[in-house]
């Protein structure tokens, strides 16, 4: 879980254009939005894309991004748990 | 007469008012922006999301806006901008993503870039802006056709200051040139002296 959470942090700040950040400049229990990184809507499109194409992971129901989006760590355990 | 205050970027060069204010130490278009950004000395981590030509022309009206005071009433402020070659270089990276069917992953962030006004959008938002935007394709910077827009803008009393000018990125080539025009200033604004600057500024940079 260690693992997917470092090359998680690196594929959010490549994919988002985070250029400023570091790896651990992220909080793996932050609010990836709102207070946390600030990510807006174009950026949660642009992490469901990430799934996809990284993981082969699809987001089938959009309700369940709020939950799975909701820090680095919620997006490791989603992919933990869904990953075949 | 006052001069119209006018900035120039290309060829990693940064102008105002004719003045060299930064040379780049970088030829590479995108690492001579971020080196505009630093000299900015502003922090909009947005910025960072734009595509290249969004950034050049977010950076030219961030430079031309400093110390110049615009209308206390945002639907007064507006920008008018011609372009070359639109948004070709996001408009590549996007095709890239969707050439191929079985490997079908385009990119929401670059994909709404996809569209030159978006670049006057950003400099709308940032500062605050809700009056005439517009982006017009065109060959080459039109000084005259951008004047004459202006000056209708101002004739039919719908602005009282309003960013004119030319912001194009290719991939060999970039470059970005804004004026400042006020209402009151508008008998000063002249097609003429419009593209003299540009053309002066032109060949500066490639000095």
């Amino acid at each position: 879980m260690d693992k997917l959470i470092e090359e998680l942090k690196v594929e959010i700040i490549e994919a988002l254009n985070l250029e400023d950040m570091e790896p651990e400049d992220i909080d793996i229990n932050e609010p990836l939005f709102g207070d946390g990184l600030g990510l807006d809507s174009i950026d949660a499109l642009e992490l469901i894309v990430l799934l996809e194409k990284n993981y082969g992971i699809k987001v089938e129901d959009p309700k369940k991004g709020k939950e799975i989006f909701a820090s680095v760590k919620t997006m490791a355990e989603y992919i933990t748990a869904h990953q075949k | 007469m006052q001069e119209i205050k006018h900035v120039y970027i290309a060829k990693s060069c940064l102008f105002v008012n004719g003045q060299l204010v930064l040379k780049g130490e970088n030829s590479i278009f995108v690492k001579y922006l971020k080196e505009v950004y630093k000299h900015t000395d502003i922090k909009y981590s947005k910025y960072f999301k734009m595509d290249p030509l969004s950034k050049l022309g977010f950076l030219a009206a961030e430079v031309l806006l400093k110390d110049m005071k615009c209308s206390e009433s945002p639907e007064r402020n507006g920008i008018i901008l011609e372009n070359k070659v639109s948004t070709y270089l996001v408009d590549v990276k996007h095709q890239v993503t969707i050439n191929d069917k079985e490997n079908y992953f385009p990119s929401p962030a670059n994909f709404v870039y996809t569209l030159p006004n978006v670049m006057t959008g950003e400099i709308c938002i940032r500062h605050g802006f809700k009056g005439e935007n517009a982006v017009f394709v065109n060959e080459a910077f039109d000084a005259e056709f951008v004047c004459q827009y202006i000056k209708s803008m101002y004739e039919a009393d719908k602005v009282d200051m309003l960013i004119g000018g030319f912001v194009d990125a290719d991939e060999d080539e970039y470059e970005a040139f804004m004026f400042f025009t006020e209402k009151d200033n508008v008998s000063e604004l002249d097609a003429k002296m419009i593209e003299d600057l540009y053309l002066k500024s032109k060949s500066q940079a490639e000095e």
